[in-house]
């Protein structure tokens, strides 16, 4: 489903060049984009966020550490998801690292489906983070147009209340808040109200 | 001379009187003429002088006032019987015997007895003060008593050999070692009979030096000595040659210590340092487990995802054969990495017996780069090597240098990864300060050796490590000690303590 994919490449980050150079070749092997690099400066002067694909990172590293770098990630709201490759002795390093938001690891060495597994994973969630992401930028486009009585109005709309208590509550008319109604759901391009609700949680979501 | 007999018989019986009396006057030693009973007839007066008497007190006493019992009371029988008997037992033969003076104290003197020809049986005594010679001899039978118990008493084996090479002298101590009786030494050759066949030709040849140039210095020689029991002995010898009072040699003097139980000893320390450097070597590998793991881990992961790489490549038939001869190739090169760590560590680690010879300290420094890296690494440590081009040998046992090496960074590892709130640097530098000397530093940025350790930071199990035993400083300070260089430290000005040894250059033989 996946291989083939050219708008995808898998990141490779591990000072070890045999490690590094063998992992491009298993991705080769399976017909799957890599891009390797000896270290985290290395990746971050190169990365840009709207390549979608995931990142395999060396735990361990001289000078920025993996742990390091998904720190820098996080901090600049990253979606890439990481696959960390740890050392026997590195398991609470890699716990660490998931509750940092890390999808998986894989302690070295390894079976290679295993880690085309994990791979895979990766890259299908990676797949839905920027589909969702996508969606929710269109939502937010969308909800700029919406002037700030709307905004209101669909506030209380997605509540649920119904056009009688918003036309209290605003201490406007109920024909006021039905045309305003009417217009939050043509910029919002919402069909139904079950979609509107939808797109308020979307809107709301992180990140 | 003429005969006093002749000058004699020619004068007038006054002259010849008077030139008798005045040569019994003159004579220093003791004239008496006694008669058949003992009484005497005549003393000159060197006789009186002698035994405290005054002029003409002797004449007609008996003679045996002048001499203590027993001979005093024996006297008059001696006389009976050598005039019953003719046989004499001191006339023509003298003796020493021992006089009583006046006063009662006794002298010893030389006796000579002749008999008076004539008739009348009639004999004439010469006795002579030996007191101031038997004294002297009695100092120097005391001296040599003395000397011979210094030799007796003294703690080395003291031997002297003749210019052949006999055994002149031996002493006790020395019989001792040799487990033989002085006599069965006495004027044995020394060489052929002592010393084991196959040390012979050396020690002739050190003998013949000392003999012919007659070595004065002392120059220790150690040297081995077959005992009794044909077993040997170590000793170390000093030699000087014995001259005569005209400065010709005419032997030998040795003073041998036996240094076989002390040597004996020290071969046991350095074995068992040996085998404590072995087991610090051992431990230092177990504290290091993790890290050697990694390392190997990281060549078998390389191995093992080029190899399932290569098959799946192959499953799905568009495999280029660029690639799977690539792979392939790197198979190999990580197969070998791995081989290397496991190497080294088995190195590390045999136990073998310490071999010394010469070494270039950066070529084991680099060397002990595969294990020194992963453990830096596991730490984020920034590991910098200052190694010059050219350095001089030094004559060392590579295995244990690399243990002092290994150990010093560990520590510094271990110090860096107690205040991990920065990043830090280790520095390894080989330098060659001056011609007779190479010097190893391994500084680090860590906060340096507290004060209250610095004292005894060398002394076994005394350690700053949480889970320390206090050996590595210690064993690396006594294998630096070992070869003849030392091991110190001091903090940086900035960051961190440097730890470094020197050890001295191998001297260069000169090319024959």
């Amino acid at each position: 489903m996946l291989m083939g994919d050219n708008n995808r490449i898998v990141f490779i980050v591990d000072d070890d060049d045999a490690v590094r150079d063998s992992l491009s070749f298993l991705m080769k092997s399976i017909g799957i984009e890599s891009r390797s690099f000896a270290s985290a400066t290395e990746f971050l002067e190169f990365y840009d966020d709207n390549i979608a694909g995931c990142l395999v990172l060396d735990i361990r590293m001289p000078g920025m550490s993996g742990l390091e770098l998904q720190d820098r990630l996080n901090e600049i709201n990253a979606i890439l998801p990481i696959i960390f490759i740890t050392g026997h002795g590195d398991v609470p390093m890699a716990v660490e690292a998931l509750k940092k938001g890390a999808l998986d690891f894989i302690q070295k060495p390894f079976r290679d489906q295993d880690l085309i597994d994990r791979i895979n994973h990766a890259l299908d969630q990676d797949h839905d983070s920027r589909n969702i992401l996508s969606e929710k930028r269109e939502i937010l486009d969308h909800m700029d147009q919406l002037t700030n009585r709307e905004k209101e109005v669909m506030e209380l709309v997605v509540q649920g209340n119904p056009n009688k208590i918003i036309a209290a509550d605003l201490d406007v008319s109920q024909r006021t808040v039905e045309i305003h109604r009417a217009r939050v759901m043509e910029k919002m391009r919402a069909r139904s109200l079950a979609q509107l609700v939808r797109m308020s949680i979307t809107a709301n979501s992180d990140p | 001379m003429n005969d006093t007999r002749n000058v004699l018989a020619g004068m007038s019986p006054a002259d010849a009187e008077k030139h008798l009396a005045a040569l019994l006057a003159a004579a220093v030693n003791a004239i008496v003429i006694i008669d058949g009973k003992g009484i005497i007839e005549f003393c000159n007066p060197a006789t009186e002088k002698l035994f405290g008497y005054g002029e003409g007190d002797l004449n007609g006493k008996s003679i045996n006032l002048l001499m203590p019992a027993p001979d005093r009371d024996a006297h008059d029988r001696y006389i009976q019987h050598y005039l019953d008997t003719g046989e004499a037992r001191i006339i023509g033969i003298g003796r020493e015997s021992v006089a009583q003076r006046k006063d009662g104290s006794l002298f010893p003197i030389d006796l000579s007895v002749g008999r008076v020809i004539g008739d009348e049986p009639r004999f004439v005594g010469i006795i002579r003060d030996i007191s101031a010679q038997k004294k002297a001899e009695a100092a120097l039978i005391q001296e040599r008593d003395r000397s011979r118990s210094y030799l007796e008493v003294a703690g080395v084996m003291l031997l002297v050999l003749d210019k052949g090479g006999f055994i002149d002298l031996i002493n006790r101590r020395g019989c001792e070692i040799l487990d033989r009786q002085e006599e069965d030494l006495l004027g044995k050759p020394w060489i052929d009979g002592f010393i084991p066949e196959n040390q012979r030709s050396e020690v002739r040849k050190v003998f013949k030096h000392v003999i012919e140039h007659g070595f004065e210095g002392y120059e220790t020689v150690e040297g081995l000595v077959l005992t009794h029991t044909g077993g040997t002995r170590l000793i170390a010898w000093q030699n000087r040659a014995l001259r005569d009072k005209n400065g010709e040699i005419i032997g030998t003097l040795s003073s041998g210590t036996d240094i076989t139980d002390q040597r004996n000893a020290d071969i046991e320390a350095e074995e068992t340092r040996q085998r404590l450097a072995q087991v610090s070597r051992v431990t230092l590998l177990g504290e290091m487990a993790a890290g050697l793991a990694h390392e190997i881990n990281q060549p078998l992961t390389a191995i093992s995802t080029f190899a399932q790489g290569c098959e799946r490549m192959l499953e799905a038939s568009n495999s280029k054969k660029s690639d799977l001869r690539n792979a392939l190739k790197q198979i190999s090169v990580q197969a070998q990495r791995a081989a290397k760590v496991i190497n080294r560590m088995r190195n590390f680690v045999r136990h073998k017996d310490s071999e010394r010879h010469e070494v270039d300290l950066k070529e084991l420094i680099h060397d002990l780069h595969v294990l020194v890296e992963m453990d830096a690494r596991r730490h984020n440590i920034n590991l910098v090597y200052e190694l010059p081009a050219e350095l001089p040998l030094v004559m060392a046992d590579p295995v244990q240098i690399q243990q002092v090496v290994l150990n010093l960074v560990r520590n510094a590892v271990d110090a860096c990864g107690e205040c991990e709130d920065r990043q830090h640097t280790i520095i390894i530098r080989c330098l060659s300060p001056n011609p007779e000397t190479v010097r190893v530093e391994v500084s680090d940025s860590a906060t340096g050796v507290p004060e209250d350790m610095a004292d005894n930071l060398f002394t076994q199990f005394v350690t700053s490590k949480k889970d320390g035993i206090g050996l590595g400083l210690s064993i690396s300070h006594t294998i630096i000690g070992a070869h003849g260089g030392t091991l110190s430290f001091r903090n940086n000005d900035d960051a961190g303590a440097l730890f470094f040894f020197d050890l001295p250059t191998a001297i260069e033989e000169p090319e024959c």
